[in-house]
């Protein structure tokens, strides 16, 4: 090995200066770039010292020498979070959470035994590299909603802070999240075997409720951010947030200024994420509980729910609740969706008259609803035993088939002029036959 | 007509043995067995004599024993010698014998990953167990990633994924690393230079995250033949082998022919196109329904050689299909597509560069045609183990291109054959490199004080403390942090400086992807108005945006293409040594290197003569590299009674020489090193030949470059003084115009005073002389 020079550090100046590792144009963005961020940072250090205790009232907690900043609040249940209080959220059922999450190991959620975790990192890449340094966890205790949230003054405040939330993490057997299954808790793991701590929270059941949201939401929201959530479900107003992709930068250059001015609306930012969780939670499940899916106001949210119960096989459920919105849907696509799972919720639960009601009304509605027609001409041919029916069905849907061709109308299942040639093929010989 | 038929055939063609210098027959071989080795699990054994192998070669046999000691191993393997047992046989072992247990393969390019995780399921099958093999590189959708995270015993990859896709995330790869007892690496030897220098950095922070996780690995390496495949597995894993390199495989008789198109300008040394004598050759093969691999050295080669065999496949009234180009820019579809129809049979001749060098999975060829020497006596071999496998007849043809390196191979076959193959270098302490890969360790762990990284301790901290004071990393307690919101892995890539490709688009196909080129290659390749040939189509270059990394493309048709020309500046930064041979200093040192592409030359397809030009309007690049060079006395003109101007030339004629056979010395890409002469050097003010690396900081080629001097500057004395021209040629000294009248004598007198011969009439070397 060849012995480094002593000025090591001059000389890979000198090579990483070298304009053909980047085209000019990145390097000037670059310098450009530090030149304004050093000169930011002198002037917030010139300001004089603000530390983290001076912006955001907390106390040190661990060892002496181990320590990290937190920073506690005990919010009364009746304290107002939107619309909502969060006591309210202490009513949620666990058949709402485990049905809303499609997740049977959530039916036993008892909010009173729940963490609600939330984290702030240096970067939105992932990877081990990226640390949470502040790190929320909100839970219900002795009459109050309180919560934790553990901030790293520098990287030596992660062991400390780990081994707290370990601790915390032990007194809970469900996670609430927003986008923990595939953000804040593979980071938190990874922070935890880099740290050689048992991660305990892999455990146990989680909420996240990203995933019920877009159930319920997407649909008509389109965006299930939490902030739009928020703002749309919730009746959140937020003063004074922070734009989340300055976060990671806000804390770096904090541990060289230690000036924490800046963190004040990130801790504020962090706050609201946890208390919505809380509101969100106890929002669902309470819509969940009104019957006949009136807790869902809209229309279009009240048909998720239908598509939800259809995919989770609660078939009873689909008939009863669309039954009832059917005459109130006026759009031509929500129709379309809630007859389809109309059709399909009474054939699995064998009522022949009711489906054969809905495949006609499908076809009323969207005569080139292939699918019905399918559906249909199985029903007339082999149960109803309608051959004449059934063959007239089949001929006039091999004209429109032909048809499309050139108009064309697309239908998802594929439905093609084959299938229904060779139906009415065996129709036509059943009838030759007598059957 | 099958191949001994064609080699009885051509051995009575008159008019093509007058162009032969060497027409060398190797004999078959048989093969030599070594046995099972006892600790190996029956079940193997049994799986293997099911698939008819019922012993193993001698190396096979060395390779697993040792593996199965615990030793880590470097195995020299040949083309189709059977190597994959070498290391499929230990990993498989380990499994049966602890469920637990994972592999980790690393190869070159995804398209051995691919033949790899195909044949090692196979096998497995046979076997009758629950072994799980995945590939994991780029192409996986995140589903299937999760799989082979916890399902895969095997996980195939390249040192790019592993770099920058899974020890960046080692958390989730935990029960890999924890149990990780073979790390197998392929194709060894095509990790030298830049590449190498990468991948033993990349070796580095996977020895730290496996420590990290309390596991060991052994590691088996595959190497080609070169000189030191020990040497260069030690180098870039940084542990002890034991090498294997007693091949027992058998080999069907070969018969390796040299080529040297017949001179049609005796004064100008100008011969026949090289291009034009293996597309005849290639034709001939073709029609007789003899299927052939054609390699070509540069992407351009390939494409206008595949451009003259579809004509000639077209004359012969043949699905022009029938041959394909195939090279590094196609696409991974295009390429599996062809390595298939190479299989089938329904692709016959298949021309392309050394990407076909490499183990990808083609089945045995009849014939194997090099256009040019390839650069390097191992890659040659390589390249002509592309034809015949176990048994058989199979031909290999090397012609010869009229530049130096190509007229000093083809002239001295004894070289070829007699001579060790180059030894393969590499720098895994190249500041640039070591600290990219400290960059990522940091992210992966922080690295805690007194840690060293292949580095001494002290070294390591010194890059810790730039780390720091850039603010890439946090000193806190004992403990260096990556402090920063980027993901460090992303801006580097193994396998050239500079980060991304320039993708080139074709403006009317929806800006369709078309190919890609390096970053450094792009203001060369794709400078506005370059003419871009991709499989026989030629593009023109409207615009090359380089910080976008794009170029973008149209179709066009002409009869030329583009070349372009590059100025350079240099300025010595640090001497590091030195010392006098006679009269002449040989240095090498630090570098900084100025260049600036000025312009390009039209040049017509088939007579390739000039037909105009253009300016290339691009910003300069500057780069601090290693060289190795040689200042002349002040006085050497008058001594030598050159004129200033002459002086030049003849210093110019010398600097392309000795670029074109410093390759044989130190095992590099031509492209890996360039030459520069100046008439008065900026910082001596002496006469100077500089030879310098192209990649940032060097990868130690002009230290080897520096102890050689003597070899080096022989070899380029051999060269000129062989070649039958009298001024000089393009096969010599490069272009004559530019080197004069005197260029070739000048150099010669030159190399005599750096060999320290005091008359300065250099005695040609003990190499024969030319046929």
């Amino acid at each position: 090995m060849a012995t480094p020079a002593p000025e090591l550090g001059d000389k890979l100046k000198a090579l990483l200066a070298t304009k053909g590792l980047m085209s000019g144009a990145d390097l000037q963005a670059r310098e450009g770039k530090a030149r304004a961020r050093q000169s930011e940072e002198k002037a917030l250090a010139a300001a004089g010292g603000f530390e983290v205790d001076r912006v955001v009232p907390g106390i040190l907690e661990g060892a002496e020498d181990a320590s990290f900043y937190l920073v506690r609040e005990d919010f009364p249940l009746d304290c107002i979070h939107g619309d909502h209080t969060l006591g309210a959220a202490l009513a949620t059922d666990g058949k709402h959470i485990s049905f809303s999450a499609k997740d049977e190991e959530l039916s036993d959620f008892d909010p009173e035994k729940a963490v609600f975790i939330d984290t702030e990192t240096t970067g939105l890449m992932g990877g081990t590299g990226t640390v949470t340094f502040l790190v929320g966890v909100g839970y219900f205790h002795e009459g109050h909603f309180r919560l934790d949230q553990c901030f790293m003054r520098d990287y030596d405040d992660e062991e400390p802070m780990l081994e707290y939330l370990a601790e915390r993490f032990a007194f809970a057997d469900t996670v609430v999240s927003f986008n923990g299954k595939s953000f804040d808790l593979p980071l938190l793991r990874t922070r935890f075997i880099t740290n050689r701590i048992p991660f305990r929270v892999d455990g146990i059941a989680h909420f996240d409720l990203v995933h019920a949201s877009r159930r319920f939401w997407k649909k008509r929201l389109g965006d299930c951010s939490l902030g739009n959530i928020e703002e749309q479900i919730l009746g959140i107003r937020r003063e004074g947030d922070v734009d989340s992709a300055l976060i990671p930068e806000i804390w770096l250059s904090y541990l060289h200024t230690r000036d924490a001015r800046r963190l004040e609306s990130v801790f504020y930012h962090h706050k609201m994420d946890i208390l919505s969780l809380v509101t969100l939670t106890g929002f669902l499940s309470h819509s969940l509980s009104v019957p006949d899916g009136k807790g869902f106001e809209h229309l279009e949210d009240r048909l998720s729910l239908v598509r939800l119960h259809f995919s989770q096989k609660r078939y009873d459920e689909v008939l009863s609740l669309a039954e009832e919105m059917l005459p109130l849907l006026h759009e031509a696509h929500l129709r379309r969706d809630c007859l389809e799972m109309m059709g399909f919720a009474a054939k699995r639960r064998s009522r022949w008259e009711a489906m054969e009601n809905y495949w006609r009304a499908l076809i009323e509605e969207f005569p080139r609803h292939f699918t019905a027609r399918a559906e249909l001409a199985k029903h007339l041919e082999h149960r109803k035993r309608d051959l004449c029916e059934a063959e007239q069905l089949c001929r006039e849907t091999v004209k429109l088939l032909e048809a499309r061709v050139s108009i064309d109308v697309t239908d998802s299942r594929g439905v093609g002029a084959p299938s229904f040639l060779k139906r009415l093929d065996r129709i036509q010989g059943k009838l030759t036959r007598g059957f | 007509m099958n191949v001994s038929q064609v080699v009885d055939r051509l051995r009575r063609d008159g008019d093509f043995c007058r162009n032969l210098t060497e027409w060398k027959i190797l004999p078959d071989r048989p093969a030599r067995y070594g046995g099972f080795p006892e600790a190996l699990d029956p079940r193997l054994v049994e799986g293997l004599k099911r698939r008819g192998i019922s012993n193993l070669y001698t190396h096979q046999t060395q390779a697993v024993e040792a593996a199965l000691g615990g030793e880590n191993v470097c195995v020299v393997t040949p083309t189709a010698s059977g190597k994959t047992l070498c290391y499929n046989l230990p990993v498989l072992n380990g499994i049966l014998a602890n469920p637990k247990a994972r592999a980790l393969y690393l190869f070159p390019t995804k398209a051995l990953s691919q033949d790899q995780v195909h044949e090692l399921k196979t096998f497995v099958d046979e076997i009758e167990v629950k072994i799980g093999t995945y590939t994991f590189d780029g192409d996986k959708p995140a589903s299937a990633r999760k799989a082979v995270r916890s399902a895969g015993h095997i996980v195939v990859t390249n040192p790019d994924m592993l770099h920058s896709g899974i020890l960046p995330h080692h958390t989730i790869w935990i029960r890999l690393f924890e149990n990780l007892e073979y790390v197998v690496i392929d194709e060894l030897h095509t990790y030298r230079g830049v590449f190498g220098s990468h991948l033993a950095n990349v070796l580095r922070r996977l020895k730290r995250i496996c420590a990290f996780y309390g596991s060991d690995p052994t590691f088996i390496c595959c190497s080609a033949t070169i000189a030191n495949p020990g040497e260069l597995a030690a180098r870039v894993v940084e542990r002890p082998f034991h090498l294997v390199d007693d091949n027992g495989a058998p080999s069907g008789e070969r018969h390796f022919l040299f080529y040297n198109p017949p001179v049609v300008n005796a004064e100008l040394g100008i011969r026949k196109s090289s291009v034009k004598e293996v597309s005849r050759l290639a034709t001939h093969f073709l029609s007789k329904g003899i299927q052939s691999i054609i390699f070509a050295r540069s992407r351009l080669r390939v494409e206008i050689l595949t451009t003259y065999l579809k004509d000639a496949v077209r004359k012969l009234k043949k699905d022009h299909n029938l041959v394909k180009g195939y090279r590094g820019g196609y696409l991974p579809t295009e390429r599996r597509e062809i390595e298939r129809g190479l299989r089938d049979g329904s692709i016959m001749a298949v021309v392309s560069t050394n990407a076909l060098e490499l183990g990808i999975d083609i089945g045995s060829l009849d014939v194997s045609i090099m256009t040019g020497y390839s650069g390097s006596v191992a890659s040659t071999w390589q390249q002509a183990g592309r034809a015949g496998r176990r048994s058989g007849v199979s031909l290999v043809i090397l012609v010869a291109t009229s530049a130096p390196l190509d007229q000093y191979i083809i002239n001295h076959p004894e070289y070829f054959f007699e001579q060790a193959p180059e030894s393969a270098t590499v720098d895994p302490n190249n500041l640039i490199i070591v600290t990219s890969h400290m960059k990522c360790a940091s992210f992966e762990l922080p690295f805690l004080d007194g840690e060293s990284f292949g580095l001494g301790a002290t070294s390591t901290g010194e890059i810790l403390q730039f780390l720091a004071d850039n603010r890439v990393l946090r000193h806190v307690r004992n403990k260096w942090h990556w402090s920063s919101d980027t993901y460090p892995a992303e801006d580097v890539s193994l396998r050239t400086a500079a980060p991304g490709n320039v993708v080139i688009l074709d403006t009317t196909d929806n800006g369709r992807v078309i190919g890609e080129v390096d970053f450094f290659a792009a203001p060369v390749e794709v400078y506005q108005n370059a003419i871009y040939i991709h499989q026989s189509v030629q593009y023109t270059i409207d615009e090359l945006d380089l910080d976008d990394r794009k170029a973008y493309a149209r179709p066009v048709e002409t009869d030329y293409y583009t070349d372009a020309q590059i100025k350079v500046d240099l300025k010595v930064l640090d001497i590091l040594q030195q010392d006098r041979v006679g009269e002449v200093e040989r240095q090498s040192g630090e570098l900084s290197v100025t260049w600036l592409p000025t312009m390009y030359k039209k040049i017509k397809f088939g007579t390739h003569e000039n037909v105009g030009w253009g300016e290339i309007h691009l910003p300069e690049s500057t780069m601090h590299t290693s060289s190795y060079w040689l200042e002349f006395p002040e006085d050497c003109g008058e001594r030598f009674k050159l004129p200033q101007e002459e002086l030049g030339a003849a210093l110019n004629a010398l600097a392309n020489a000795l670029r074109q056979v410093a390759p044989v010395q130190v095992l590099c890409d031509p492209t890996d090193i360039r030459a520069h002469a100046n008439l008065r050097s900026p910082f001596s003010d002496k006469p100077s030949i500089y030879l310098y690396e192209t990649y940032p900081g060097g990868v130690g080629f002009s230290d080897k470059l520096y102890t050689h001097h003597e070899r080096l500057l022989e070899a380029a004395v051999s060269l000129l003084t062989n070649c039958a021209c009298k001024e000089g040629c393009p096969s010599c000294i490069g272009s004559a115009l530019e080197a004069g009248a005197n260029g070739k004598q000048g150099a010669l007198k030159l190399a005599g005073l750096a060999l320290g011969q005091s008359d300065a009439t250099p005695k040609p070397s003990t190499l024969n002389e030319a046929v």
